[in-house]
């Protein structure tokens, strides 16, 4: 038995040998063949990566052309930043220096800024050129600096909608304030009453003064729609103080 | 230098221009409101004399339902109130504290004080802006009989609503109009909201179609009581009997419809005489009887412009009854109605824009406005069943008609919007409303 047992053992240890040979074989060609093509597949999808390292590796070693453009802004910036001021001087350079070698896929972009800014508050001029260079990247950058100059040079310079889509955001909040207000005797539906106020609002949205523009003919109306702007005071923050002009009618004309 | 100087002309610019965008933007526009009550918080009025308890009841009492009939307030509850419930004394120069009137949502805060002695009672009040800081719209007093405190109570919601529009509100106001509530149709007299009703006649004949005297001292009607024919009868306040008027006229036929001019000088009125139906003027006294219309057809319904320039009436000369529109003396009619076969009971609004009247839609009529001109045309009042001789109140924002919705004929008065709606008679027949003027 024990025998019987023995040369069973012994033809399982060798066909497990062979398992193993031809199975490590067959993995050992697979790999191969896989190692093969994946090159081929890593090296299509990895260019797009490459690049983005090499943007920014870029500065130091200048290898690739694309990438030493964005790069070469922010330190000319840096540069000039020294010269009036003393001390900032040596600091920026050796953020830049560590930092940049450390991450190099995206932050370094982000990173050069915040020192920027931090020492560069007087320099308006610098800030526009930085603005004007870099028409993507500016908003960040400009926003913290001068708050509301800068932020509306930006849409107003490049895009523009983008005020008017927060512009008409604000002025459908707005109306839906006023007109909640707005109580009109019944007498006062039927007839053609046009009242135009101007309305001086702080940047927080508080009725400021309110003076009429244009009369109605009935002084109730005309009052009723300064009681309307006054009951939906605060408004919701306007994009920009100052006056705006409210156009009150009633245009059910039963 | 240069560089410090490019930099704050920069800013300089840059901050000229954002300056001028703002100056140049599109007004933001503001229409159609919902309809909307404005709120008012009435303060308990003070009493400055003993025993005026029950006269300041009866007071609030009235003023609660005058600025409810107005349609345009909604009281808030003393409960809600922050502020004290007693009123201040009007000769109290310490300030309102706004705020807290602000604070529970209220457009209006009435305040006063009451003066009641055993013949004599006093109001004084002040309706004050709240959203405009509290600014004063309007101080008024009032002295009356003690009995009267309800009233004085409608007559101070009436001046809150002028405050706020300019036009008193009409619940001290009141309403005329022919009933069969006691058996016969006679004329009968009750406040705008239905309150006070009273038989003004009871002579047992057929009485129809009264018409306030501007001053509101006076009804003219028709009644059939002089030998059972239509005639001109004139009911004054103060006196027992009412007479019947123009009785020195030349008419051999039936008088209908005597209608005052704004000036309560003359009256239009319709007269038939051998097949022919036409409007005429005359003195109140009976003299310069003037035929405005000559016309073979059916000319009736006679309704003064406010400015006592113009006359709308009706006449079947193209063949259905239709709105027309002439001046006072008989000059330059013209067609004013095109929609509809079967337009009549004109009322002209007493600020002149609209003339109300009564249009047949599928075998019963509707109440419509038109525009003098005949221009604009628009549905007031429809409803499956007959809605009928309209009658403005004086502010012109209210309209009262009979309509037979409820089987019955029965008052019921509107806004001029439509909303508001409220029947105010109850039982018999009740027709032919005319709104009277304001009272003081």
């Amino acid at each position: 038995m024990d025998a019987v047992l023995e040369t069973w053992e012994v033809q399982r240890q060798r066909q497990y040998r062979r398992f193993v040979g031809f199975s490590a074989g067959v993995h050992l060609i697979a790999a191969l063949l896989f190692l093969a093509s994946p090159n081929w597949r890593s090296a299509q999808r990895l260019p797009g990566v490459v690049r983005i390292d090499l943007v920014a590796v870029a500065p130091p070693a200048a290898v690739r052309r694309p990438a030493p453009k964005p790069k070469a802004v922010p330190k000319p910036k840096v540069a000039p930043k020294p010269k009036p001021k003393v001390k900032p001087v040596p600091k920026p350079p050796v953020v830049d220096k560590k930092v940049l070698p450390k991450d190099p896929v995206a932050k370094p972009t982000p990173k050069p800024p915040p020192p920027a800014p931090v020492e560069e508050v007087m320099e308006y001029e610098d800030v526009m050129a930085q603005l004007r260079k870099n028409a993507k990247e500016d908003f960040p950058e400009a926003a913290p600096q001068l708050a509301s100059p800068a932020a509306r040079v930006g849409p107003a310079g490049g895009p523009g909608r983008l005020i008017s889509a927060e512009e008409a955001a604000w002025r459908e909040r707005v109306r839906a304030f006023v007109l909640r207000g707005w109580v009109l005797a019944p007498g006062f539906r039927s007839q053609a009453l046009v009242t135009t106020v101007d309305v001086r609002l702080s940047a927080s949205g508080d009725v400021m003064d309110t003076r009429v523009v244009q009369r109605s003919g009935n002084p109730w109306y005309d009052e009723s729609v300064e009681r309307a702007i006054q009951k939906a005071a605060p408004l919701p923050a306007p994009p920009e103080s100052g006056s705006w002009q409210f156009r009150f009618s009633p245009t059910d004309l039963r | 230098m240069m560089r410090g100087f490019a930099s704050a002309l920069l800013i300089a610019l840059l901050l000229s221009a954002s300056g001028s965008s703002a100056q140049g933007r599109a007004p933001i526009e503001i229409i159609n409101p919902r309809d909307r009550t404005l709120k008012v918080a009435v303060q308990r009025f003070a009493q400055t004399s003993r025993g005026a308890e029950r006269v300041s009841q009866e007071l609030a009492a009235g003023l609660r339902s005058g600025l409810d009939f107005s349609g345009m307030f909604t009281e808030i509850r003393e409960q809600a109130f922050l502020g004290p419930v007693e009123s201040p004394r009007l000769d109290d120069r310490r300030p309102v504290s706004c705020d807290r009137w602000r604070q529970i949502g209220a457009d209006a805060l009435v305040q006063g004080e009451v003066q009641a002695s055993a013949d004599a009672v006093r109001v004084r009040f002040r309706v004050l802006d709240v959203a405009r800081g509290c600014k004063s719209l309007k101080r008024n007093q009032f002295d009356a009989k003690p009995n009267q405190a309800g009233r004085i109570g409608k007559a101070v919601a009436d001046d809150v609503v002028a405050a706020f529009t300019g036009r008193p509100g009409v619940s001290d106001t009141e309403i005329t109009f022919a009933s069969t509530r006691g058996g016969n149709k006679e004329i009968h007299v009750m406040d705008a909201d239905g309150h006070k009703l009273r038989a003004a006649t009871r002579n047992r004949s057929i009485n129809s179609f009264p018409d306030w005297s501007p001053d509101g001292s006076s009804i003219a009607y028709t009644s059939y009581r002089y030998r059972n024919r239509p005639a001109l009868f004139l009911l004054t306040r103060g006196r027992r009997s009412p007479g019947r008027i123009l009785r020195n006229m030349k008419a051999t036929g039936a008088i209908y419809r005597g209608t005052f001019s704004p000036d309560g000088n003359r009256l239009a009125l319709v007269m038939s005489d051998h097949g022919a139906t036409d409007i005429f003027t005359v003195g109140k006294g009976g003299a310069g009887l003037r035929n405005l219309t000559r016309h073979r057809a059916i000319d009736i319904s006679p309704a003064w412009s406010p400015d006592g320039r113009r006359i709308a009436f009706v006449s079947d000369r193209t063949g259905s009854p239709q709105l027309y529109v002439m001046g006072s003396d008989g000059s330059g009619a013209r067609r004013i109605s095109y929609n509809g076969s079967y337009n009549t009971a004109p009322s002209w609004s007493p600020d002149g824009q609209w003339i109300a009247y009564e249009s047949r839609v599928g075998g019963q009529f509707d109440i419509w406005l038109i525009d003098p001109e005949g221009r604009s045309n628009v549905p007031l009042i429809s409803h499956g069943r007959s809605d009928e001789h309209p009658s403005w109140a004086p502010d012109s924002r209210k309209l009262a008609f009979a309509s037979t919705r409820r089987g019955r004929a029965d008052i019921y008065v509107v806004d001029v919007n439509g909303d508001n709606l409220r029947r105010i008679t109850n039982g018999g027949e009740n027709t032919n409303p005319d709104w009277g003027p304001y009272r003081r």
